[in-house]
């Protein structure tokens, strides 16, 4: 052989014959029994207590006899060896698959711990997981929002004069000073209708708007977000062109003369109340938009960590979610191995005792039974009192079966266990 | 990736183990892992640990005996490394399928070269007919 093919041996699994054990011949033993009741019955003249004892006699004998009989012992024991070894194993699986469980929980409790305190460490380092963060954003973010306060407030207020004075203002001598900045704009568009009111008061807002688009834009990376930029800032520097167009023509129409030229561009772009108008609008506008778009980014920041703080939570809500459903596997796992271990303690103590064979025992049992009878029979000729003594015997027979519960044909065997 | 067969065969080992002292429950969740690491669901295991068992015997041909151990071993190497816990269950599988215990060192060392080469199985039963 090859000592490759060698590794290959597998045992020689054939099975020593175990040598037949002497058992007893069965027909010998039956002839015993019947010859002994038989014999005791010609003694005992059929008595029937007599009769009694010598089954109670009988019974001890066989039970003694069947104890010390292993290989009968060993037949009638197999079934609870099987069942001990099925039961064990399925006790060994309820283990694993408990302390599989056990280990998750384990874990999961870890997890929900340190997740717990990455809740209270982000705040200290937020570095570390990952957070760019600013150590001081509080401060700075209520800075800017100090600035941008009376800046919007500037924006609403100038805008609000500024489309009054382009779109409804009526000028005349007496209010000159106030061509680009009304104080009363809103009372008087409010006199004027309550439409004109709304107008004036919500244009501040469509630059605003325009400001917030623009900080949304600048999260957007790539060049079409710029692009968008470049267009919005040049649609309101157009908007706050046309005001101050509107406002520098209602002026120029006041002063001109009958030989001044028709106003138009050149004559808007070389005015200083044009671009006065521009500035104050266009150049504020922009202001409030960088400053609102300073504040939103430092309002993300300590955002982050509350998101991070966030979003810690809902994964411990998860995990206690998790843990619940496995710690409600654990009662019944536990239940089946409480179950396992008590059958296979009855089981052991089934095997550690011993199995009594009823059927067995009813052989040899009808056999004495049938030599006690047929002596009665071969010794007494009076019908009367032969049929006087069979039934005297045949109640103590059955009191006897009774009285072992082996009455019923149906038992197959009588389990003595090991008691401690 | 583990084909299903080598994923039954594996199965069938885990099976086999319950019912042999051998095997302990520290050394039962260890294979669990091993399979759950190497895409045996975690259905399929559990339906193992809490289903009555069916009879799983021992393979009776060298054939087939040797292909369930190659398909451990394959396993064994899907990680492209053996740990000290898989050789050693490989060994006591080797015992209970009934190899001779003086084999079973060269046996095991045997079965992870082929698997490290990733030997077709033909081919390893080929080898072995030789």
């Amino acid at each position: 052989m090859s000592p490759l093919k060698n590794i290959f041996t597998v045992k020689n699994e054939t099975l020593v014959e175990e040598k037949p054990v002497a058992v007893e011949d069965t027909t010998k033993v039956k002839l015993t029994f019947f010859e002994s009741g038989y014999g005791s019955s010609k003694q005992a003249e059929g008595n029937h207590r007599v009769f009694r004892t010598c089954l109670e006699e009988v019974y001890m004998d066989y039970k003694g006899k069947c104890r010390e009989n292993d290989q009968l012992q060993k037949e009638l024991k197999a079934p609870y060896l099987d069942e001990k070894g099925r039961q064990e194993t399925e006790l060994k699986k309820r283990k694993t698959a408990l302390s599989l469980l056990e280990e998750n929980i384990t874990s999961i409790e870890e997890k929900i711990r340190s997740f717990k305190n990455d809740m209270v460490e982000v705040k200290r380092n937020p570095e570390v997981y990952g957070l760019e963060v600013d150590k001081r954003p509080k401060a700075q973010f209520y800075i800017g929002l100090f600035v941008l306060l009376p800046i919007t407030l500037y924006l609403l207020v100038f805008y609000i004069s500024a489309s009054y004075s382009a779109f409804f203002k009526n000028f005349d001598s007496d209010k000159l000073g106030e061509a680009i900045f009304d104080a009363e704009a809103f009372s008087k568009a409010l006199a004027d209708g309550w439409l004109e009111a709304v107008f004036v008061a919500t244009i501040p807002f469509a630059f605003m708007g325009l400001g917030y688009l623009i900080h949304m834009f600048q999260k957007q990376k790539g060049v079409l977000s710029y692009v968008k930029i470049f267009m919005l800032f040049a649609i309101t520097f157009i908007f706050d062109a046309i005001l101050a167009y509107l406002i520098e023509q209602k002026l120029y129409d006041f002063y001109k003369t009958p030989d001044s030229p028709a106003f138009d561009l050149s004559i808007a772009f070389s005015s200083v109340e044009f671009w006065g108008i521009i500035f104050a609008g266009f150049i504020v506008y922009i202001i409030w938009g960088l400053v609102f778009d300073f504040i939103m980014k430092e309002y993300e920041n300590f955002d982050l960590i509350k998101s991070f703080i966030r979003s810690k939570r809902q994964e411990i809500k998860n995990k206690e979610l998790e843990l619940l459903k496995i710690e409600e596997k654990l009662p019944p796992i536990k239940e089946e191995i409480s179950g396992f271990e008590g059958k296979i303690l009855d089981l052991q103590r089934t095997i550690d005792g011993f199995v009594f064979s009823n059927k067995h025992y009813l052989t040899y049992h009808a056999e004495y039974v049938k030599g006690w009878f047929l002596a009665i029979a071969d010794n007494f000729d009076a019908i009367k009192r032969r049929e006087e003594l069979y039934k005297s015997c045949e109640e103590q027979e059955k009191l006897h079966l009774v009285k072992y519960n082996i009455d019923n044909e149906d038992y197959e065997g009588r389990l003595y266990k090991l008691v401690n | 990736m583990i084909s299903t067969e080598l994923k039954s065969h594996f199965l069938r080992l885990y099976q086999m183990a319950f019912s042999d002292d051998n095997f302990d429950v520290l050394e039962m969740k260890m294979l669990y892992h091993f399979a759950e690491e190497r895409g045996v669901t975690k259905a399929e295991l559990d339906a193992i640990l809490l289903n009555p068992s069916h009879n799983s015997m021992v393979p009776d041909s060298t054939e087939e005996k040797l292909s369930y151990l190659y398909d451990l071993a394959l396993m064994i190497w899907a990680d492209h490394k053996v740990e000290p816990d898989e050789l050693t269950t490989l060994k006591k599988y080797c015992l209970k399928f009934g190899f001779l215990e003086d084999n079973i060192e060269a046996l095991t060392a045997f079965l992870l070269e082929k698997a490290k080469e990733n030997l077709p199985k033909q081919e390893l039963m080929n080898l072995i007919q030789e």
